[in-house]
């Protein structure tokens, strides 16, 4: 499990840097994969799991960036705390409705977080207030995008173990 | 306890970022990352050449009527000219058709190379990109590099062996000096991350919108006469000293493939005088 984590943080790092500028010219106003990643493996599996996604997406993108691999990690961060804290507010509930919600909400409060750590390292507030309405959607598609995951992701989810479960 | 557990791993993430930050000013990470890229940088730009067709359908498909419109009328005036490039292109050398992509005759192929786009950088605030020609091809920091029609598009502000990265011109730590071609009014062209503003104009200077803003030789940095963009509003505060000017670059970064490297050029550096 361990092994695809990585394969998937990889290529949603190369979807993000590769892909998406083809898709969308803002700097700020663009969905992260590598967030929508980590928010739907933790709805699916556990949030636990999600250290590799994150570690392996933020040194490839660290790699083809003059910004550091380590605050690519910690942008991604936001996204892991938000997706432990809703895992852990209704533990028992794990139907799809459940996860997708939690996916979702992950994802886009942790994109508004990835661009609010770069905001903090590059110095650039004003810009990203500026494009305010563009990272929303962003953000929202972002939830969206996780959301897919959980659904299609469905049949790998972590059942739980138990006599009577 | 499940809590707890979450908090652990959520600790060691957050440690293992803050060593990253630390490990990165370390004097191997620097190569550590150059292999990296030199790896990676193939696979960015093979995923991009496939996604950046699907993008421009995808980002024009308002536009449908008005291409099919205009791919009529240009399909006549292609066949035209693909008659007349037919005979052209036999007279013509490599560098001379480099220098016809890019518009301009002032550079000759010994002033300037042509450079590939490998990739936009990923992380957001910054517009920065890096080209497929580097220290090996005889760029050096500083040297200004042009798009389409000889237009200023940055300056390149790290050169790798074989690659280098550029800072746009929309870059929020780009500053250039430039004039306003019809008025000769000076000028600082500066960099908002989401476009250009000119500063340091008074009030009662002589600026209108439409205006070009060409380089100017003052401080060395940058050769003098690049265009660097288009006046696009002009605002004047009757309490304020300087007058509010936006500008519009003339190349979309974003959609560029190759650049030009003027890499006869030296910018001058700064002298700094000891203090007495």
């Amino acid at each position: 499990m361990i092994a695809l984590a990585l394969i998937l943080g990889v290529t949603a790092a190369l979807v993000q840097a590769a892909v998406l500028p083809a898709f969308y010219t803002g700097l700020w106003a663009a969905p992260v994969p590598a967030c929508a990643l980590i928010a739907g493996w933790a709805a699916t599996r556990r949030p636990e799991e999600t250290w590799t996604i994150a570690l392996a997406a933020a040194l490839v993108l660290g790699a083809i960036s003059v910004e550091r691999a380590g605050w690519f990690l910690l942008a991604m961060l936001p996204t892991v705390g938000a997706a432990m804290v809703l895992a852990t507010m209704a533990p028992r509930n794990r139907s799809l409705t459940a996860r997708v919600g939690r996916a979702l909400i992950a994802a886009s409060g942790g994109a508004l977080g990835y661009a609010g750590t770069f905001a903090i390292a590059s110095t650039s507030a004003d810009a990203l207030l500026e494009e305010a309405p563009g990272l929303g959607a962003a953000a929202l598609v972002t939830g969206l995008l996780a959301a897919l995951i959980v659904v299609c992701a469905a049949p790998f989810r972590r059942r739980p173990v138990g006599l009577f479960a | 306890m499940a809590g707890s557990r979450s908090a652990a791993w959520f600790s060691a993430l957050f440690v293992a970022a803050l060593l990253l930050l630390a490990a990165s000013a370390l004097p191997p990470a620097g190569s550590v990352e150059e292999e990296a890229r030199a790896v990676l940088s193939p696979a960015v730009g093979f995923l991009g050449d496939l996604a950046r067709p699907v993008g421009n359908v995808v980002l024009r498909a308002d536009e449908v009527d008005q291409l099919s419109a205009d791919n009529a009328s240009l399909r006549l005036e292609v066949e035209r000219l693909e008659r007349d490039l037919a005979t052209i292109r036999e007279q013509l050398s490599v560098d001379e058709a480099v220098a016809a992509l890019f518009g301009t005759t002032r550079w000759s192929p010994d002033d300037a190379l042509v450079a590939p786009v490998l990739l936009r950088d990923p992380a957001p605030g910054r517009p920065a990109m890096l080209i497929g020609r580097g220290a090996d091809d005889g760029v050096r920091v500083g040297q200004p590099v042009l798009g389409p029609g000889g237009t200023l598009v940055g300056t390149v502000i790290e050169a790798e062996p074989s690659r280098s990265w550029l800072r746009l011109l929309t870059d929020d730590e780009a500053a250039v000096a430039v004039i306003v071609q019809s008025s000769r009014t000076l000028g600082a062209l500066v960099g908002t991350n989401n476009g250009l503003t000119l500063e340091l104009v008074e009030r009662g200077q002589d600026v209108a919108v439409g205006d070009i803003l060409v380089t100017s030789a003052l401080g060395g940095r940058l050769p003098a006469g690049l265009v660097a963009g288009r006046v696009s509003s002009v605002e004047s505060q009757p309490q304020a000293l300087f007058q509010i000017i936006e500008v519009e670059p003339l190349t979309d970064p974003v959609r560029l493939e190759h650049v030009l490297v003027l890499t006869s050029y030296r910018p001058a550096t700064p002298r700094l005088e000891p203090a007495p």
